[in-house]
């Protein structure tokens, strides 16, 4: 039992016995033991982070053959880097403050052992997600987070808008894993082989050949990278494949901030990395995604901007800041894009954490129209999330500003046409951020309260076993980014990582980012420093000219708040289309077809049959023994004829 | 076919004889739509065939194997003549007809 | 099997002729006697010839012979299968209000089949059968006090298989009118030696046809069928119980004894016809059964489709296939006993879906032992039924006969679904009335039930396979030794 089996597997025990025997474990005991898994995990990554990433011992632990047929080797292993056990790191402790908030937060719930046992399973298929060794692999883990993702986000499976968001997370899902395994399979068609390692050494082999398909010619890099990137888009909610992620929200609450914010989602982001050295021999895949994330960071940003949910506010700003990690991605600076990753699943978590307090506080209302004047009702709530809206805001010197800083020098520092483009957008995302953020702040600590009176008398403070992962993680928010700045994307940054993200041959971005000029780095500093500026503007010294200019722009907001109608859009196009074909091969082929002529038709026919020789039993003794004669006649019959025949 | 007729009796006539006793009797069951105690009387004529059969068949092969059967036979037609009239008592007891037709409580 | 007598396995039918001859007399000459009391005498005399019989499995298929009765493994392996049953019979019926003919008509009938399956020549082979056949006339129509459809059902009965045996004895008349002999050894050799020379003699399969026709009847294959489901439906329970298996091994293993001696050189034809008429059965008792609402008449097109497949394991004339024919009726005959034995629990009489809809909750253990049964029936694996089937199956695929496998397998799904339709309305519908089903009570049935219930469940276990081996060793033994040696088979029937 190496310390990387005991990191990965700890939960899966934890799930196996909550889930098997949670019920009559008891609440208590299904908790204790949960955590105490989780915690192993914990203390096992964090003693492998430093033995791998700080001491550089990178070691892969073979647990065993999966498939082997033919050509394709495919085993169980654990592959323990830099990447990787940040990965872990991130996953470990985020989940760790999760689980003990969710003691919490579940207690009154019928069921808090399920849920436990899922969060164990989740950690789990992560775990497994990013220690893979091969492609396979990792999409075991991958459909695992995603099963985990859909029986979290249907946890509360007796509300209907808990299961439809379950199912559309569920679906949309599908179409990016589509896009990961054909990508798994064209990497194994062009490369022969899904083993990471064996990959990055075949990527010469390809070079110069192109992919003929429907008239397009692609190299076989770019066709591959794409490929995988449709996996990413879904995984970290890009645009197109971005509609499940606020529906999810259904979910109780640690499970957005576990799942839906600091690592499932993060996963696109953490594939893209691994396969670096082959996205830096695909310039084509490199503009897609910094266009998909430039697009998402800008789209997110501005519908976060006018939803009243507190919690998808939040999760429309997890889409845009996964966008800034997507963008650092399509220019090649992977270590801002794993920086902001670590950096943001701090903050992020708390983020969430704080509004599942708040959510608590006001008995499960999460309309920030319902809220306001909270700051003395809950105040140790409202100082975490303080710091939390710091950090996403950028604010020196919380964690935020540092790894938003690097992304945006880095966007900047890029070689690409889209250079300046991509810099001018994620500075003013960073300027919207800076708004919306304080928005919730105000709209929810702020002013008067708006919730009716009951549920402000019933307003409380969280218990200790809420505020405690979050004075954790506020700790995280303010530090992972002065802590991690050096190490990840500083001047260690070569011996931190290993190797394990490819670093451009002609062009270091990351290097040249540290080289930008002065206003560079200090303006998205001052543009969300703005943004705050305008959003106590607007929310709380003027309220009114807010309102004229939200009817001013009537058709803009009304376009915004409806996130664009990019679901209306899908579902004219795809649901409803998918739905009657699925109504038209339900009702009209399989029953109108295939069971008429097949079991119905089977039936009736022998029934049909059956009541016409029941029949024939006329119950008449002449009609009986003239069968009785007719057949010995022809038994008769038959002996001669066969006689006379053969 | 005429040659039948202007044979001496011989194998082939008995033979006839028997096979068209035995149709009349099996005719009997079958076309009989009234009486049952008709059907038994046909009953009796088509054993009765069979033991013209065994008898001539006996002597022609010289043994008397089937002469010995044919006696069994006739006391299983005994028998059979007596079971088949206790039933017929008992089903006119019970039904106060013995009309083929009206045994019909029994189908499908 | 053990035997503690030293007795002679041919002295198996004349022990039962003399107690038989004494339990008439003291019915006769004792007023007080009743069926119980006969039949609870007969169980001792039942058992020595058990013992009797078994003697011949200690003797290692030593033959015994007597005039015109051959007394070897099969007969012998039959004639304790068949006392066996009828001590089983005995047992489940001893404290009905039967009157003491009942029991000497059983006994009767027992005595003809133990003639039948050790006949050696078919005066013999015809005698039993008249004797079993006669005795079961009366045994039906003795219980039109209770039941008069019974009469009918007798009548019926009485006049067709009068018919059926009076073709039968016209092929018989055929047969000897062409070899002049009656004895299944000098036919077989007979026939033998002449099918090495010649072609097809036209009155000889006639005659086997005809008499074929009569076996036919008496397994209730179609289209001589007609009157199982009358009988079935209109005698009481305990006495289809008998009709249904009885009878049914007897002419099994009387029909693999003429198929295996005499009528082997002529299987290649009358194989095909079986298989045909097999086919017919199997479908027609399949699909007929559908639209039963009477659960007796549904086990007798149950019958009509079950004797499909003995028929057609038979026809195809190897060890295994006639093996597997003997282990499938016998085990077809202990379900049915054991299933009408249960069913004697809730009504002697005829019983609807309705009456018995809800059984579970008047009397769980009936109502899963039944449905053991019927799973058995339907060919679930691991109940016996699937087991004899699938060695039907095999025997019958080895002979690439697919034609009549498929239309087995197709009537078996047909015959799925009214299975599991009673085993449904008995366990999961409601009671149609408000009291529920009413039970009966019967000491013996349900320790019948559950014995035979075990047998089935466990066959597969034991004594499944030692049962089966066994049977196809005797085949093999029994079988002509030429059995592979093409001229024997095809010479008759070839145009020269």
């Amino acid at each position: 039992m190496t310390m990387a089996e005991i990191s990965v597997f700890s939960t899966l025990f934890g799930f196996l016995l909550a889930g098997l025997w949670g019920r009559s474990l008891g609440v208590g005991l299904t908790n204790f033991i949960t955590i105490t898994a989780m915690a192993i995990s914990t203390a096992a990554s964090a003693w492998l982070f430093y033995d791998v990433a700080v001491l550089g011992h990178p070691q892969t632990h073979m647990l065993g053959t999966w498939i082997q047929t033919g050509g394709l080797d495919i085993a169980w292993a654990l592959r323990l880097d830099a990447l990787s056990t940040v990965m872990m790191l991130v996953i470990t402790s985020v989940a760790l403050m999760v689980h003990v908030y969710a003691v919490g937060y579940m207690h009154h719930d019928a069921s808090p052992q399920r849920f436990m046992a899922y969060l164990n399973l989740f950690v789990f298929c992560m775990m497994m997600l990013v220690t893979a060794d091969n492609l396979v692999q990792l999409f075991f883990g991958w459909e695992g987070v995603g099963l985990a993702s859909y029986l979290l986000i249907g946890f509360w499976h007796e509300k209907p808008s808990a299961n439809a968001a379950a199912m559309k997370a569920f679906v949309v899902n599908r179409v990016g894993d589509l896009g990961l395994a054909l990508g798994i399979f064209a990497v194994y068609l062009h490369f022969g082989t899904v083993q990471f390692d064996a990959l990055f050494a075949a990527l010469p082999s390809v070079a110069g050949q192109v992919v003929s398909f429907a008239g397009y010619t692609l190299p076989v890099y770019d066709f591959v990278a794409l490929l995988l990137f449709v996996g990413a888009v879904g995984k970290s909610a890009q645009l197109g494949l971005h509609v499940w992620l606020p529906d999810a929200m259904e979910g109780p609450t640690p499970v957005s901030a576990l799942i839906h914010a600091a690592t499932m989602v993060t996963a696109g982001v953490f594939l893209m990395c691994r396969v670096s050295p082959l996205l830096e021999l695909a310039p084509l895949a490199q503009q897609v995604i910094l266009l998909v994330g430039m697009a998402t960071a800008l789209f997110a940003a501005t519908v976060g901007m006018t939803q009243f949910d507190i919690k998808r506010v939040i999760a429309y700003s997890t889409c845009s800041q996964l966008g800034y990690m997507m963008m650092a991605v399509g220019v090649g600076a992977y270590p801002a894009a794993m920086f902001h990753l670590f950096t943001h699943a701090f903050f992020k978590a708390l983020l969430f954490l704080g509004a599942g307090s708040v959510i608590h506080a006001l008995s499960h209302e999460q309309d920030m129209r319902m809220m306001g004047g909270l700051r003395t009702v809950i105040p140790w709530t409202y100082r975490m999330m303080l710091v939390g809206t710091l950090a996403l805001s950028g604010i020196f010197p919380f964690a935020g500003y540092y790894s938003k800083d690097i992304v945006l020098e880095s966007l900047f520092a890029s070689q690409g046409s889209l250079a300046y483009l991509s810099y001018g957008v994620g500075a003013f995302v960073a300027f919207l951020t800076a708004f919306y953020s304080w928005r919730v702040i105000f709209l929810t600590f702020h002013g008067k309260p708006r919730a009716d009176e009951r549920v402000m008398a019933h307003a409380h403070e969280s218990p200790a076993v809420m505020i405690f992962p979050l004075l954790i993680l506020s700790l995280g928010a303010i530090g992972a980014g002065y802590v991690g700045y050096e190490a990840f994307v500083g001047h260690d940054r070569e011996a931190f990582w290993q190797g394990t993200l490819a670093v451009s041959q002609t062009h270091d971005v990351i290097e040249a980012a540290h080289h930008v000029p002065a206003w560079v780095k200090w303006f998205p500093l001052e543009v969300a420093a703005l943004g705050i500026a305008l959003s106590w503007f607007f929310y709380r010294y003027n309220p009114a000219l807010r309102r004229r200019l939200v009817d001013g722009l009537g058709a803009v907001y009304r376009f915004v708040y409806n996130k664009w109608y990019v679901d209306e859009l899908y579902n004219f196009l795809f649901v409803r289309p998918a739905r009657a074909l699925g109504r038209f091969f339900s009702s009209g082929v399989d029953a109108g077809v295939i069971d008429a002529f097949g079991p119905h038709g089977a039936v009736a026919l022998s029934q049909g049959i059956g009541a016409r020789l029941s029949r024939f039993q006329t119950g008449q003794l002449p009609f009986y023994g003239a069968v009785l004669f007719a057949g010995a006649s022809l038994v008769m019959l038959y002996v001669i004829v066969r006689g006379a025949w053969v | 076919m005429m040659d039948v007729f202007l044979q001496p009796v011989g194998i082939v006539h008995y033979f006839l004889l028997s096979t068209l006793l035995f149709v009349i009797g099996a005719m009997g069951i079958f076309l009989n739509r009234r009486h049952v105690l008709s059907m038994l009387m046909a009953l009796e004529l088509i054993l009765l065939a069979v033991n013209i059969n065994f008898v001539a068949f006996s002597v022609a092969h010289g043994n008397v194997e089937g002469q010995i059967f044919s006696f069994f036979i006739l006391t299983v037609a005994a028998a059979e003549a007596a079971i088949g009239l206790a039933i017929l008592v008992i089903f006119f007891r019970r039904y106060q007809t013995v009309d083929v037709a009206a045994m019909d409580t029994l189908k499908g | 099997m053990l035997s503690f007598l030293p007795l002679s396995p041919a002295l198996s039918p004349v022990i039962l002729a003399t107690s038989l001859l004494f339990f008439v007399v003291y019915g006769a000459f004792r007023s007080r006697a009743s069926y119980g009391s006969v039949a609870f005498l007969a169980l001792f005399a039942l058992l020595i010839v058990m013992d009797a019989a078994g003697l011949q499995f200690a003797l290692n298929f030593g033959t015994d012979r007597l005039p015109s009765l051959v007394f070897d493994g099969l007969s012998s392996a039959a004639t304790v299968v068949l006392c066996g049953m009828m001590l089983a019979f005995f047992v489940l019926t001893l404290g009905l209000a039967w009157p003491l003919e009942a029991a000497l008509l059983v006994l009767f009938a027992l005595l003809g089949m133990l003639l039948m399956v050790s006949a050696d020549s078919l005066m013999m082979f015809y005698m039993g059968l008249e004797m079993q056949s006669l005795a079961l006339y009366v045994f039906i129509a003795l219980q039109g006090r209770q039941q008069p459809a019974a009469i009918e059902a007798a009548l019926k009965y009485f006049i067709l298989g009068a018919l059926a045996s009076g073709l039968m004895l016209l092929g018989m008349s055929f047969l000897y009118g062409q070899w002049g002999v009656l004895g299944y050894g000098p036919l077989q050799a007979l026939l033998v030696q002449h099918a090495a020379v010649s072609p097809a003699l036209l009155w000889t399969t006639l005659g086997a046809g005809l008499i074929l026709v009569g076996f036919l009847f008496k397994l209730s294959l179609v289209p001589f069928h007609m009157w199982t489901p009358d009988v079935y439906q209109a005698a009481p329970t305990p006495v289809v119980a008998f009709l249904s298996s009885l009878p049914k091994v007897a002419a099994t293993v009387a029909l693999v004894r003429l198929l295996a001696g005499p009528f082997y050189p002529l299987m290649p034809d009358l194989g095909d016809m079986l298989r045909i008429i097999g086919a017919l059965s199997m479908l027609w008792g399949a699909l007929a059964g559908l639209q039963q609402t009477s659960l007796r008449r549904l086990m007798a097109y149950s019958t009509i489709a079950q004797m499909g497949f003995v028929v057609m394991a038979l026809s195809v004339a190897t060890p295994e296939g006639m093996g597997s024919a003997l282990v499938y009726v016998v085990v077809y005959a202990v379900t049915s006993l054991g299933l009408f034995a249960l069913l004697m629990r809730v009504s002697d009489n005829d019983l609807s879906f309705n009456d018995v809809a809800g059984l579970v909750k008047a009397s769980p253990v009936t109502a899963y032992l039944l449905a053991v049964f019927l799973l058995s029936l339907a060919g679930m694996p691991f109940f016996a039924g699937f087991f004899t089937k699938l060695s039907v199956f095999q025997s019958v695929l080895a002979g690439q006969h697919y034609a009549v496998v498929f239309a087995a397998a197709l009537s078996s799904v047909v015959a799925m679904y009214y299975y599991l339709r009673v085993i449904k309305v008995m366990i999961f519908d409601d009671p149609a009335t408000d009291q529920g089903v009413v039970m009966a009570n019967h000491g013996a049935s349900l320790p019948l039930g559950v014995a035979a219930a075990l047998f089935v469940s466990v066959f597969f276990i034991i004594p499944g396979p030692e049962m089966t081996a066994f049977a196809q060793k005797m085949m093999a033994d029994l079988l002509p030794q030429a059995t592979a040696s093409a001229p024997v088979m095809t010479l008759p029937f070839e145009k020269e």
